[in-house]
């Protein structure tokens, strides 16, 4: 096994894991999980509403795998 | 000074600036297909992020949205999901069509279609269902724009001038400098409507409770029923959360008007930059838009349009001068999608029309010609369509997002070449099979079970597609591996 085969392996398995990563957190910005999760006011998170927070982080860490997967690229 | 006048004041010099930009276009242009219509395909990431997010949020974006948060409260905030999605579509097929587009001189979506399944019926079918489902689209925005300028004016200037003033403004700085112009303008544009709506949406927040915060905790209080879903009048259903989330984010994608920006990027790399960052714009226009919407559901309950609130609120509370640059910054969102679908009908007419099938081997200046009176006859299209139709809009935008998402199939059998590929038949079936089901599930029995009627559709078109595609001839093994060897 070569030094870049390795690294071609290492990149894969990283890719992998973004893909993985993104589709989880996406889920968890879709039915049923952000009904069953999140669908409610309290507790509310520096004044702001519980489900509009959860989605924020979501979203804000959906956007962190793309811009990691960007960076590895 | 009057509101209204320095709203129409501030409107109009802004026309005239985009009028400027398009002349201005006109002396960069070369007698060059492709410099006419993608941009001498050297459209660097500036260019084309502001372009992107100027032409993916339009009117929706500034009076859709407003008035959803109004109507069904926070499951609007699920816009997240879509754009965000739009970005990583972008990530991984983005460079794929582009460097297809590149290696074989492709300038609409029916020629990759076409080139992959070998068929001039997928052009077609292709062409058909670009251009017919983003006319709907070229509706909804020449609407937009006549609800604002009408706003605007203090309703001294009707829906239907308003409209015909700007649909003239786009065709004619699209006329004179092709793409160029388009690209140009949307850089100011885009910029234009996000600081437009972060700071009228921020100043009314502030003025009429202190601040998001206080405004949040007034909803919460007083409207609570705006903070759950699926919202006062349950729209937000499970069925139409995910359909909205697949219709928006791949149906906007596969219309022509993005994917042939994904044709004049400079190289993949920019692509992949503009996947990973322009959900960071697209996601955070909805912040402002929901304290407009979530606000005015308790300052002005009783709206009898509800897609009017921001306009609204900001002539009831606003001063003059912030009222005149936010509208005009509407004004920018909706004309920066106008142009570029304006754009992409011209592009798919004249070439995958006109080129191919009524004047073939003729000089660029000969296409070009054409490609400027194909604008001026959908100007009229778009103009009749606004007047005499109206509908809330986003049904509209759904309806022009389900119609290219049955494209989705096709475009991913491209991009993933493969031996167990689609075929010409099984696409074509599927294209229709998927118009079929989208009929009877937007227009006779609307969304049944609580699921969107794209997600309806996308699922008969693929089960088609695959079922035929199993007893029907592929595209020859040397295509598929030439495209497999472009696509890298």
């Amino acid at each position: 096994v070569t030094e870049e085969g390795i690294r071609l392996q290492q990149r894969t398995g990283s890719r992998r894991t973004l893909v993985v990563l993104f589709l989880v957190l996406f889920a968890f910005a879709q039915p049923p999980l952000v009904y069953l999760l999140a669908n409610r006011i309290e507790p509310r998170i520096l004044g702001i509403p519980f489900l509009y927070v959860y989605l924020l982080v979501i979203y804000a860490g959906l956007i962190g795998v793309l811009l990691q997967a960007m960076r590895r690229h | 000074v009057e509101p209204w006048i320095v709203a129409t004041t501030l409107i109009a010099a802004y026309l005239l600036f985009t009028i400027g930009v398009g002349v201005v276009a006109n002396r960069r242009l070369t007698l060059d297909v492709e410099d006419f219509f993608l941009y001498g395909r050297k459209a660097g990431f500036v260019v084309l992020y502001l372009t992107v997010v100027a032409t993916y949020h339009s009117a929706f974006a500034f009076l859709g949205s407003g008035g959803f948060f109004y109507t069904h409260g926070i499951g609007f905030w699920e816009a997240g999901t879509w754009t965000i999605l739009t970005g990583a579509i972008t990530f991984v097929l983005g460079p794929r069509i582009w460097a297809l587009g590149k290696r074989f001189r492709y300038v609409t979506p029916a020629d990759l279609l076409a080139d992959y399944f070998e068929s001039e019926a997928v052009r077609v079918v292709t062409a058909i269902v670009s251009v017919v489902f983003t006319i709907l689209y070229i509706q909804v925005q020449a609407q937009g724009l006549g609800y604002i300028i009408n706003v605007a004016s203090g309703g001294r200037i009707s829906f239907e001038l308003g409209t015909l003033i700007l649909l003239v403004v786009a065709a004619a700085y699209l006329m004179a400098g092709g793409i160029r112009a388009v690209y140009w303008t949307d850089v100011l544009q885009g910029v234009w409507m996000y600081l437009a709506l972060w700071v009228g949406g921020l100043y009314l927040a502030y003025a009429l409770f202190g601040g998001p915060v206080a405004l949040w905790d007034a909803v919460a209080t007083q409207r609570p029923d705006l903070l759950t879903l699926p919202g006062p009048r349950g729209f937000f259903t499970p069925g139409m959360w995910f359909g909205l989330t697949i219709t928006l984010s791949f149906g906007i994608v596969f219309q022509p008007h993005i994917m042939i920006r994904y044709y004049t990027a400079i190289n993949a790399n920019t692509l992949r930059w503009l996947g990973a960052t322009t959900p960071i714009y697209l996601v955070s226009i909805y912040i402002p838009a929901a304290l407009v919407g979530l606000g005015g559901a308790l300052i002005m309950p009783d709206l009898a349009i509800p897609d009017r609130i921001f306009p609204e609120m900001l002539f009831a509370y606003a001063p003059a001068w912030l009222t005149g640059i936010v509208l005009a910054g509407a004004t920018a969102a909706a004309m920066s999608t106008l142009d570029s679908i304006l754009h992409a009908n011209t592009t798919v007419l004249t070439r995958d029309v006109y080129q191919r099938y009524i004047a073939k081997d003729r000089e660029p200046a000969h296409y070009i010609l054409a490609g400027r009176v194909f604008v001026l006859v959908l100007l009229l299209v778009g103009y009749v369509l606004s007047v005499q139709t109206f509908g809330f809009l986003v049904t509209l935008v759904s309806l022009s997002g389900s119609g290219a998402l049955q494209l989705m199939p096709a475009i991913l059998a491209v991009c993933f070449p493969s031996r167990r590929t689609l075929t010409r038949a099984g696409v074509l079936a599927g294209i229709g099979a998927g118009l079929v089901c989208l009929y009877f599930t937007l227009i006779v029995s609307p969304h049944p079970l609580g699921m969107h009627a794209g997600v309806w559709s996308l699922l008969v078109n693929a089960l088609v597609a695959v079922v035929v595609s199993r007893f029907t001839a592929a595209p020859s093994a040397e295509t598929r591996e030439r495209i497999r060897l472009a696509i890298g």
